[in-house]
C-alpha cells in the first residue's frame, strides 16, 4: 500500500505540466525571520551536566530565509534555510534545509508536497523556529524539546516524504484541515533526505477542526521504525487552540512510546493581547517515563510580547523550571530570565 | 426648533457618512460571477478558496494596513482586527501554508490590477469604483 502511494505520486508528479523557462522573478517570493536571545539563569539545574546558563548569554539564534518559486498556477517550489547560532567553521551552529519540496494544488481542497519538510505535528512543530509567531521566547519543550528536559524526542521534527493535505469548508465558519503522510522515518546513521535506515516507512497524520470562529481542536498522530535498530516509535497529540481578538487558549497533551518507554506531557498557556502588548503565562510538563517515579520535569513562564512595530518584537520573560531528583537533565528548581528582540520580514 | 435642526442635520450628516464609508467588492469584467457569501469571501481572504468554480487562479488583493476600508473589510468580511489578521498569515507563511494577498497601497491601483487580472479580486471605496470593473454582490448585499 505504502509502495503503490508512492508510486502514484511519482507517475502523478511527471504529468505535471512545467516549464522549461526560468520563473520570473515578479513571482518569486522572498521572506524571513531573525532573532536575538538572550538568557540568564540563577542556577545550574543539575549537579553534574548544568543545563542553566548562569553566565548569561546573547545568542544570535535564527536568521531564516523562506523562498516561494512558483512554476505555474498550480506547482510551486518552496524553500526554507536556516542559519542557526550563527554558524562559522569550525565552530558549532547549523545551516540547515528546514523544508524544501514541490507543491502541486489540485483544486481547493486536496494538494500534495514531494521533499523534504517538517513534519505536520502539533500546533507548534511547523513554525518551531518562527519566534515571531508565538507569545513565548520558547516552544513548550515539555512536548515539542522533551529531548532536553529529560525525556526522549517525541516526534521526528524533519521528514523525507510524500504529503497529502488539503481542507474542507462549509458555507459558514466550520473548516477542517487535514495531512496525511509518508516518510523515510527517524534514522540513527544516514541522512533520512538521502537514504533510509531501514525499509519501513513511517507514516501519520493530522487533523484539526474549527467548527466555529476562533476555536481549533484537533490532533495528530505519527508511527515509524527508528533507525537501524528499527525501533518502535509512535505518538500521538491532542491540541485545543482558542482565539479572539485579544484572548488566546492554547493547551496540547502528548503521549509518545519509544521501544517499550511511554512519556506524557502536556501544556496550557493564556494570552491577552492589549494594542501591542500582549502578557502571557504558560504551565507546562514532561513525565519522562510513566513508570519510574520522580523524574517529572515542569515549568511556570510568565512574560510579555511587545510588538514594536508590526514585524518587530520584544519578548522579556521569567522560567522557573522544577526537575525532581530521578529526571536526568534538570533534577533541580531553577528560574532564568529570557528576553528576545525578533524580526519578520 | 433649534434643537430639532442640529438633530436633523448630525442624522443627515451621518447617513452621508455612512453612504460614502461603504466599500463593494470587485472583480475582473469578464468573471461570470455576480453574487459571493461572506463564508467564500472569508476563506478566499485567508487562503483556502484558491481558484474559481471555472478554473481560473485567485488572486485576491488587500489594501494597506492604514487604509481605512482595510480595518473595515478585516472587521466585516473576516471578523477579525488587522493585528488578529496580520498574526494569522505569519503562521501561515512560516509554516509554508501560503503567502498573505498582496498590499495595494490606494483604490486605483486595486481597480487597475483587477481590471488586468482575470481571477483577481479586491475591495475598494463605493465611489473610487469605475465601470474598468465589475461590482459583486456579498449575501445580495452591494456594499458592506
Amino acid at each position: 500500500m505504502k509502495k503503490l502511494f508512492i508510486l502514484l505520486f511519482l507517475t502523478g508528479m511527471a504529468f505535471v505540466p512545467s516549464t522549461v523557462m526560468a520563473v520570473s522573478m515578479d513571482d518569486f517570493k522572498l521572506n524571513g525571520f531573525f532573532d536575538l536571545e538572550y538568557e540568564k539563569a540563577d542556577g545550574p539545574g543539575h549537579p553534574v551536566t548544568p543545563v542553566g546558563d548562569e553566565k548569561g548569554s546573547l545568542d544570535q539564534y535564527h536568521f531564516n530565509l523562506l523562498m516561494e518559486f512558483p512554476v505555474n498556477n498550480q506547482l510551486t517550489v518552496k524553500g526554507h534555510l536556516e542559519f542557526e547560532h550563527s554558524p562559522k567553521v569550525p565552530q558549532t551552529g547549523e545551516i540547515k534545509v528546514e523544508w524544501a519540496y514541490v507543491e502541486y494544488i489540485f483544486n481547493n481542497s486536496m494538494k500534495i508536497r514531494g521533499g523534504s519538510f517538517l513534519t505536520p505535528i502539533g500546533i507548534y512543530n511547523e513554525i518551531h523556529d518562527a519566534t515571531t509567531t508565538y507569545n513565548s521566547v520558547r516552544t513548550p519543550w515539555g512536548i515539542y524539546r522533551a529531548d532536553k528536559v529529560g525525556g526522549f524526542a517525541m516526534f521526528p521534527k524533519y521528514g523525507t516524504g510524500i504529503n497529502f493535505l488539503g481542507n474542507y469548508y462549509t458555507d459558514g465558519d466550520m473548516y477542517i484541515d487535514y495531512v496525511v503522510y509518508i516518510l523515510n522515518g527517524e534514522n540513527s546513521v544516514k541522512n533520512d533526505a538521502e537514504k533510509d535506515d531501514n525499509s519501513n516507512k513511517a507514516i501519520g497524520g493530522q487533523l484539526m477542526l474549527s467548527p466555529i470562529s476562533g476555536l481549533l481542536i484537533g490532533g495528530s498522530y505519527f508511527t515509524g521504525e527508528k533507525g537501524i535498530a528499527e525501533d518502535d516509535h509512535s505518538v500521538w497529540i491532542g491540541s485545543l487552540d482558542y482565539s479572539t481578538n485579544h484572548i488566546n487558549v492554547r493547551a496540547e497533551y502528548a503521549s509518545s512510546k519509544l521501544i517499550d518507554t511511554t512519556e506524557s506531557g502536556w501544556y496550557s498557556e493564556v494570552s491577552y493581547r492589549i494594542k501591542t502588548v500582549t502578557p502571557y503565562i504558560r504551565y507546562g510538563t514532561l513525565d519522562p517515563d510513566t513508570d519510574l517515579n520522580n523524574d517529572r520535569w515542569t515549568e511556570i513562564v510568565y512574560g510579555i510580547n511587545y510588538e514594536i512595530k508590526p514585524g518587530f518584537i520584544v519578548k522579556l520573560e521569567n522560567r522557573h523550571f522544577g526537575g525532581e531528583a530521578n529526571n536526568s537533565k534538570v533534577s533541580e528548581n531553577y528560574n532564568e530570565l529570557g528576553a528576545s528582540v525578533n524580526v519578520a520580514f | 426648533m433649534i434643537r430639532y435642526l442640529i438633530c436633523t442635520i448630525s442624522l443627515v450628516m451621518f447617513l452621508a457618512g455612512s453612504a460614502l464609508a461603504a466599500d463593494v467588492i470587485i472583480v475582473n469584467r469578464n468573471n461570470p460571477i455576480n453574487d459571493i457569501s461572506s463564508a467564500q469571501l472569508k476563506n478566499i481572504y485567508n487562503g483556502r478558496i484558491k481558484f474559481w468554480d471555472n478554473g481560473t487562479k485567485i488572486i485576491p488583493l488587500d489594501l494597506v494596513d492604514d487604509n481605512p476600508s482595510a480595518l473595515r473589510f478585516a472587521n466585516v468580511i473576516l471578523g477579525v482586527d488587522l493585528e488578529t489578521k496580520r498574526r494569522f498569515w505569519m503562521q501561515k507563511l512560516y509554516a509554508g501554508a501560503g503567502t498573505p494577498p498582496q498590499q495595494e497601497t490606494n483604490y486605483t491601483k486595486v481597480i487597475s490590477f483587477v481590471a488586468a487580472e482575470p481571477g483577481a479580486i479586491g475591495y475598494v471605496k463605493k465611489e473610487n469604483a469605475t465601470s474598468a470593473v465589475k461590482l459583486i454582490t456579498v449575501n445580495g448585499k452591494l456594499d458592506f
